[in-house]
C-alpha cells in the first residue's frame, strides 16, 4: 500500500518540573496517500504531540526517544533542522487551532501567504503574488486582491482561518495537518471551514491528518478515524466501524457523550473521571481508572493493539477474553 | 493624519505654556539674583542694570514681557555673559551636546538590542547569565560613576583613551558609553523579556511550519514584535540622554549645551535658564511625537484617530 507517512513506536517525553512526562507510549499508524485520518482524543492525550513530534516542532523540553518516522519513503525521525525546513510547509503543511494568535500581526496576508511560497518555489515576487492570489480565491476570501494587502486584525476570525488554509495549501503539500482547526470559531464558521476542508479535500489530493476532540467533525470528512487517550492509541478503524461498532470502552464513551437530534430527554452521557497523569512510567492500560469495564489485568499490563477486522483494531483487554458478547 | 498632527501641536503649545509659566516662577523663587556675586555692585549701578534688563518691574510684567518675548522666538541676552544672545549660546553648544546624545542613542541600540536578543535565544544558558549581569550592573551603577571608573582605568591607568575634552572621535568614547550605558542595559531587559514572550506565540509556530529559517522566524517575525515596547521607551530615552548630558559633559569637561545649562541656573541667568528650558522641552515634545509616528507605522492595529 502505497502510505505517504508511516509511524512506527513512536515515544515522545517532556522534561518538566515536575518530572518526565511520556506524551506518547508506542504510537504507530500510517496515512495513505489522499487519505483522510481523523484523530479524535480529549485534551492532553497526545494528538497535537503526535503532530509537533513528526514536524519536529515541539517544544524545547520535549524529546521523541523512541520510533519511527516515515514520510513519502523517506525516514525523517532523524532529519536535521534543514531538512526539516524543506519538509514543513513545502511537503507537510500545518493548520493551527487558534486563527486569532496563529498571524503575525505586524505583516500583511500577503506578506506571510507569499513568504512561503517564495521560500519553496524558485519563482519570482509576481508570480508568487499570482500564486497567493489563486490561493486565497481556491479557500473562498471574497476580492483576494485587495485582501492580499491587509492585516491580519482586518480579517474576520473564519476569514484568517480560511488565509491560514491558503497558506497551508500555498505549495502543495502531500499531507496536510489540521490541528483542531475549527475550536476557536463559532459553530457557523466552523461549519464553512469544515464545509472548505471537504471540498478541497476533493479538489486537491492531499492527505489529510484533522485532529479533533469532536467526532462529529471527523465523522463527514475524514476515511479514517484514530483514537488516541493517555498518549497511546486506543482504537483505530473505519469510520463506520468506529460509529457503529466500536471495540474499546473509551471510544463507545466519547460515542455516548455526542448529542443527537432524535435522542428526546435522555441525559447526556459524560466519561467519569479525570485523564490520567502521565507523570512518570505508565503501568496499565491508560484508561484503567475511567472504564466501566475494568478487569484486574487493566490496572498490571497494557494491552497491545489487535486487530478485528481489515484496518480495525483497539489496545483493549476485553479483545482478548472469549466470550464477548455482542458481535 | 494633518488633523491629528495639528492637534498634537495645539496640545504640545498648552505643554510649553504650563512648563515656562511653571519654570518661570520657580526659577524666581529662587534666592539671589543674577549680581549677588562675591564683589558687591555699588547700588546705583545694579539698579541700572537691572533696569536694563527689566528686572526692576514687578514679577507679573517680568512674566508677561517673557511670554511675548518667547512667543516671538527671541529668547533675549544672557545676564551673565555680556553681550551674547541665548539664541547664539544654544546654536553653538546644542550640536555638542546633540552629536554626544545621538553618539550615545547609537550604542545604546546597537548595544543592547543584540545583546537582547542573544540572551532571550540562549535562556538559562551562560550567554544569558553573562549578559544579565551586565544589565544588572548597567541598571543598578549610576552613570557618573561609570564615567569616573572608565576615566579612572581607561584613561589614567591604561592610558589607552584621553581623560576629558570632545575634540577628536577618541575623545567621544568614554562619554558615549558613560552615557549609554544605563539605557543600554534597560533596552536589553526590554528586547529579552520581548523576545521569550514572543517566541511562545502562536504565530511563531506558524512561521516556522512554514518551514522558514530560524534566522527568518527570528529576525523578521519575532523581531518586529519584541520591538514595539521599545519604541515605546525612545521618547523617555530620549529625555534621558538629554538631561544625562548635564552629568557628562560635566564630568568630561564637554563644551556642551547642558553643561551651560548647569552653570547658568547656579548663576541666576534667568534669560538663559528660560530658554534653554523652553528649547529642551520643545525637544522633547517632537521627540515623543516622532516616536508616536513611528509606532503607527510599525503596528498596523494602531490608528490615529481623531
Amino acid at each position: 500500500m502505497n502510505n505517504i507517512l508511516e509511524v512506527k513506536n513512536l515515544k515522545t517525553i517532556f522534561h518538566t518540573y515536575a518530572g518526565q512526562i511520556s506524551a506518547l507510549n508506542n504510537i504507530s499508524f500510517s496515512i495513505g496517500q489522499g487519505e483522510a485520518v481523523g484523530i479524535v482524543g480529549e485534551s492532553g492525550s497526545g494528538k497535537s504531540v503526535t503532530m509537533l513530534s513528526i514536524i519536529k516542532l515541539l517544544s524545547e523540553n520535549g524529546r521523541i526517544i523512541e520510533g519511527q518516522i516515515t514520510f513519502n519513503g523517506k525516514d525523517i525521525r532523524n532529519a536535521g533542522e534543514k531538512e526539516m525546513q524543506n519538509i514543513r510547509g513545502n511537503d507537510i503543511g500545518m493548520i493551527f487551532q487558534d486563527p486569532m494568535t496563529s498571524l503575525n500581526p505586524l505583516f500583511t496576508i500577503g506578506n506571510q501567504l507569499m513568504e512561503a511560497i517564495l521560500k519553496h518555489n524558485r519563482i519570482s515576487k509576481a508570480q508568487a503574488k499570482q500564486k497567493a492570489i489563486e490561493m486565497l480565491k481556491l479557500v473562498g476570501i471574497p476580492s483576494p486582491e485587495k485582501r492580499l494587502s491587509q492585516y491580519p486584525h482586518e480579517f474576520s476570525g473564519g476569514m484568517r482561518q480560511r488565509a491560514m488554509i491558503a497558506m497551508a495549501l500555498s505549495c502543495e503539500p502531500k499531507l496536510l495537518i489540521a490541528d483542531e482547526p475549527t475550536t476557536a470559531l463559532d459553530v457557523t464558521i466552523q461549519a464553512q471551514i469544515m464545509e472548505l476542508m471537504k471540498e478541497l479535500k476533493n479538489k486537491i489530493n492531499t492527505s489529510i491528518i484533522l485532529i479533533t476532540h469532536d467526532l462529529g467533525l471527523v465523522a463527514d470528512v475524514c476515511d479514517r478515524i484514530i483514537v488516541m487517550y493517555g498518549g497511546t492509541i486506543v482504537e483505530q478503524g473505519k469510520v463506520d466501524e468506529i460509529f457503529y461498532n466500536p471495540q474499546h470502552p473509551y471510544t463507545m464513551g466519547l460515542l455516548k457523550s455526542i448529542p443527537r437530534l432524535n435522542m428526546g430527554k435522555e441525559r447526556l452521557k459524560p466519561i467519569d473521571g479525570q485523564p490520567p497523569d502521565l507523570i512518570g512510567a505508565p503501568y496499565g492500560c491508560p484508561f484503567v481508572a475511567r472504564c466501566p469495564k475494568a478487569m484486574q489485568i487493566c490496572d498490571i499490563k497494557k494491552p497491545e493493539y489487535k486487530e478485528v477486522g481489515k484496518g480495525h483494531g483497539a489496545a483493549c483487554w476485553l479483545l482478548y477474553t472469549k466470550n464477548r458478547g455482542g458481535e | 493624519m494633518g488633523y491629528y498632527i495639528l492637534k498634537r501641536f495645539f496640545y504640545s503649545l498648552l505643554s510649553l505654556f504650563i512648563i515656562i509659566t511653571a519654570s518661570f516662577f520657580m526659577m524666581h523663587a529662587m534666592p539671589g539674583s543674577v549680581y549677588t556675586a562675591e564683589k558687591k555692585l555699588p547700588p546705583a549701578i545694579e539698579e541700572n542694570i537691572k533696569a536694563k534688563y527689566g528686572l526692576d518691574k514687578p514679577l507679573h510684567e517680568q512674566y508677561l514681557l517673557t511670554l511675548t518675548n518667547l512667543a516671538k522666538l527671541d529668547f533675549g541676552m544672557s545676564m551673565h555673559n555680556e553681550g551674547r544672545g541665548v539664541n547664539d549660546i544654544i546654536e553653538e553648544h546644542f550640536p555638542v551636546s546633540a552629536s554626544l546624545g545621538t553618539l550615545s542613542i547609537v550604542l545604546v541600540l546597537l548595544g543592547g538590542v543584540p545583546l537582547g536578543i542573544v540572551s532571550a535565544m540562549n535562556k538559562g544558558k551562560w550567554q544569558d547569565n553573562v549578559s544579565m549581569v551586565i544589565v544588572t550592573l548597567g541598571v543598578t551603577v549610576p552613570g557618573f560613576v561609570v564615567a569616573a571608573l572608565a576615566q579612572y582605568f581607561i584613561s589614567v591607568k591604561l592610558k589607552l583613551l584621553p581623560v576629558m575634552g570632545f575634540d577628536t572621535p577618541k575623545h567621544w568614547i568614554l562619554p558615549g558609553v558613560a552615557l549609554s550605558f544605563f539605557y543600554m542595559a534597560f533596552i536589553a531587559r526590554l528586547i529579552r523579556s520581548g523576545m521569550v514572550e514572543v517566541l511562545e506565540q502562536d504565530y511563531i509556530r506558524t512561521a516556522r511550519a512554514k518551514g522558514l529559517s530560524k534566522a527568518v522566524v527570528v529576525y523578521k517575525h519575532a523581531l518586529k514584535n519584541a520591538v514595539l515596547p521599545v519604541i515605546a521607551f525612545l521618547g523617555p530615552l530620549a529625555a534621558g540622554i538629554l538631561t544625562g548630558t548635564f552629568v557628562i559633559e560635566r564630568v568630561f569637561s564637554i563644551p556642551g549645551l547642558g553643561r551651560y545649562f548647569i552653570s547658568s541656573i547656579s548663576n541666576r541667568d534667568y534669560t538663559v535658564i528660560m530658554g534653554v528650558t523652553v528649547f529642551y522641552a520643545a525637544f522633547l515634545l517632537l521627540m515623543v511625537f516622532i516616536v508616536d509616528i513611528i509606532y503607527v507605522i510599525i503596528d498596523p492595529r494602531i490608528k490615529l484617530k481623531n
